[in-house]
């Protein structure tokens, strides 16, 4: 009984900040816990009330699980509180190491559900990632760097989309000062990706400018085409105003695709598992980047 | 079976339409007319009875002489036998507080009984003012008069019983429990709450001295019910409340009471219920009390018939229809009366009872310490309903 008011009162009490209905639930929880601790008898029901409601929901999917929750309830209630002040406990470590370090996982890094939100796209096992193999990729920004920010980006990524204009930005301020090189990974889990690679490579030949606006339009109309495939691309490098005989000639003739999977290549071994990835100075970040995460890396490189 | 059209009376079951109310034992529903009967007072005529000499005082003092003609006319007996009170158990109250104990002291009851009619009594044992027994059933639930010939003797005050049980829906044999207190000097007082709503009850031919009954178990209002008692009775009694109304003179050092039923009638009173509760008792006469109790008995055979067999569930009182009306009692294995309650409402909006239903040792003497599920119908409940309580109840029988 005290473990199925502890459950209660732990879960009623979170559900409460969103829901009044819950707050009574919570206090009728308490009152439960507070009796049970002075060894008196629990007179709300609460846990008959819990049980009842589950049995109901299970009862009509199957008869022998319900029958089984009905039986083994208390057992059931005592394994979710282990699980539960387990996953706490856990929970608790991830975000000390998240504040202390800048991942969930410590000094030691890794895949970190708090960073690195890529949608479910992981190729690899998440690990330390070495740093990117050669300067090669589309590049933007200042060739004479003093600093190189690289992207493992896919076109079709949501996420990589989503850090889009983050990367416009720190162009707008630092393109002066700093190369951008992003080397399109697309991923086979998002539609048409690599599709869009080889149509940014075949943006990217007629120069930066054509490259950078079809860049952002291809990004911004991502959920189109990601539904609408090819002629839909096609028609971002058109409103692009890309050069579309050499474009429609360079697409359809798919002669980068070479070129496409040697970046999936070299992605694969330096350990990428999600997009999009930078590497700024010693740093990787992964997944939903802000712009402050990025700027200050960059800050801090150029200081050097 | 009743005919189904009467559900439309009800506005709750016309707000849920699936719905499947059978608490009916605990309260019952109300019907338009009564509603509007009662609504009627405040929008109409809502002024107080009989004490001014206006319009509106006349009216409401008609309507209550008409409702409560109307309750006596229900249960055989005079207008001037019933005495309004906010409850049965305050009808039941009114009798213990006054009655006459210096000669005799012994109370015969069953073990059976509700609180209502068990504790007034038990509050004066425990006070040593009286001497109490308590007859217990049959091993199906039932009395005969048999148990009350052992226990009524020349040392009984009253016997204080109940028509029908609310936990097994079983008749007492009230006429015969009447004849032996009378034929040992002793009075008798019936908690008919369960009895009124449910059976053809003529207080005259019953041969009772009291007898108690609830409006808001019979379609009517809560907050009424009513004591009828024998007129010589009444004279007898003191009031048990006393105040506005209960009067024929009063000066500062002596007081002339008012002839029965005002003496007991103190101060403004719950109007519309009393013209409510006169309401419902004409619902159930336009019905025929006859064709209620048939079909409520119609009803417990289903359930009686569905479940009595079923193993794993215990259902409490006689396996013979004929001998109860529509209250159904049970328990599943492994399963508490209030889960079980819980997942018939969440499962199929089946409202029941779960508990000891205000009889705690009438169901520690049933071997249900901690308590049952009642199922109870009444004259909106239809064949399906049953059926599909019995449907549940078999589901949640298999989690046993």
């Amino acid at each position: 009984m005290a473990i199925v008011c502890i459950i209660a009162l732990l879960a009623f009490s979170i559900m409460g900040i969103f829901s009044a209905k819950y707050r009574k639930y919570a206090a009728e929880a308490f009152h439960c816990f507070i009796n049970t601790v002075q060894l008196r008898k629990c007179d709300s029901g609460l846990d008959e009330k819990i049980k009842a409601e589950l049995v109901s929901k299970i009862l009509p999917i199957s008869a022998p699980a319900a029958k089984a929750v009905n039986r083994h309830f208390e057992l059931l209630s005592s394994l979710f509180i282990i699980l539960m002040l387990a996953s706490s406990v856990y929970s608790t470590i991830s975000l000390y190491n998240f504040f202390v370090y800048g991942n969930c996982n410590g000094q030691e890094g890794g895949f970190c559900v708090l960073k690195d939100l890529t949608g479910g796209a992981i190729v690899g096992k998440p690990g330390e990632l070495d740093p990117p193999k050669n300067i090669e990729g589309q590049t933007f920004g200042n060739a004479n760097y003093k600093l190189v920010v690289y992207e493992f980006g896919c076109y079709s990524c949501p996420y990589t989309a989503q850090a889009e204009p983050v990367v416009q930005k720190l162009y707008s301020e630092y393109g002066n000062r700093v190369e951008f090189i992003f080397k399109p990974f697309p991923l086979p889990d998002h539609p048409y990706s690599s599709e869009a690679s080889l149509a940014s490579w075949c943006a990217y030949e007629q120069g930066t400018q054509q490259y950078m606006l079809f860049r952002k339009n291809l990004f911004a109309f991502q959920s189109e085409w990601r539904s609408k495939g090819n002629q839909s691309i096609i028609s971002v490098a058109d409103s692009s105003g890309l050069n579309m005989s050499a474009f429609s000639s360079c697409f359809s003739s798919a002669k980068y695709q070479n070129r496409t999977d040697q970046f999936v290549q070299e992605g694969k071994e330096i350990g990428i598992y999600g997009t999009p990835t930078f590497f700024i100075g010693p740093k990787r970040f992964v997944g939903a980047v802000t712009y402050e995460d990025l700027r200050s890396a960059i800050e801090e490189e150029l200081k050097k | 079976m009743l005919n189904e059209k009467i559900r439309e009376d009800f506005p709750i079951l016309q707000r849920y339409k699936d719905l499947i109310y059978l608490d009916n034992a605990c309260t019952t529903l109300k019907p338009k007319p009564v509603i509007r009967s009662m609504m009627a007072y405040y929008e109409e005529y809502g002024g107080c009875a009989g004490r001014s000499a206006h319009m509106l005082s006349r009216l409401v003092a008609e309507k209550l002489d008409e409702g409560r003609a109307r309750i006596a006319a229900f249960v055989g007996a005079r207008p001037d036998n019933v005495v309004y009170t906010k409850n049965c158990t305050e009808a039941i109250n009114l009798v213990a507080k006054t009655f006459d104990f210096s000669k005799r002291k012994k109370v015969v009851g069953t073990i059976l009984e509700h609180h209502a009619s068990m504790l007034p009594f038990e509050v004066k044992m425990l006070n040593r003012e009286i001497e109490m027994v308590h007859a217990k059933p049959l091993p199906d639930g039932t009395f005969d008069a048999s148990q009350y010939n052992e226990l009524i003797d020349r040392n009984t005050a009253l016997v204080a019983v109940h028509h029908t049980n609310n936990t097994l829906g079983t008749k007492n044999p009230v006429s015969e429990i009447a004849k032996i207190a009378h034929d040992n000097g002793a009075q008798i007082l019936v908690d008919a709450a369960q009895g009124v709503p449910h059976s053809e009850i003529n207080f005259q031919k019953m041969d009772a001295d009291y007898m108690a009954f609830s409006g808001h178990k019979m379609l009517g209002p809560t907050g009424i019910g009513a004591l009828v008692a024998k007129s010589e009775l009444l004279e007898r009694m003191p009031p048990f409340l006393v105040g506005g109304d209960t009067i024929e003179e009063v000066k500062l050092n002596s007081i002339i009471w008012a002839k029965p039923p005002r003496k007991f009638e103190a101060g403004i009173q719950h109007y519309d219920g009393m013209i409510g509760l006169g309401e419902a008792a004409e619902y159930l006469k336009r019905l025929g009390i006859h064709n209620v109790e048939k079909h409520e008995r119609e009803l417990g055979k289903i359930a009686l018939d569905g479940l009595s067999e079923v193993k794993n569930l215990k259902v409490y009182g006689p396996k013979d229809a004929e001998k109860r009306t529509g209250i159904f009692t049970f328990n599943v294995r492994n399963v508490t009366p209030h889960q079980t309650a819980l997942m018939l409402d969440k499962m199929k909006k089946i409202a029941v009872r779960a508990g000891v239903f205000c009889a705690q040792p009438g169901m520690d003497f049933l071997g249900a310490c901690d308590g049952a599920v009642r199922a109870s119908f009444y004259v909106y409940n239809t064949k399906s309903e049953a059926e599909i309580f019995v449907q549940e109840v078999k589901k949640i029988v298999e989690l046993g």
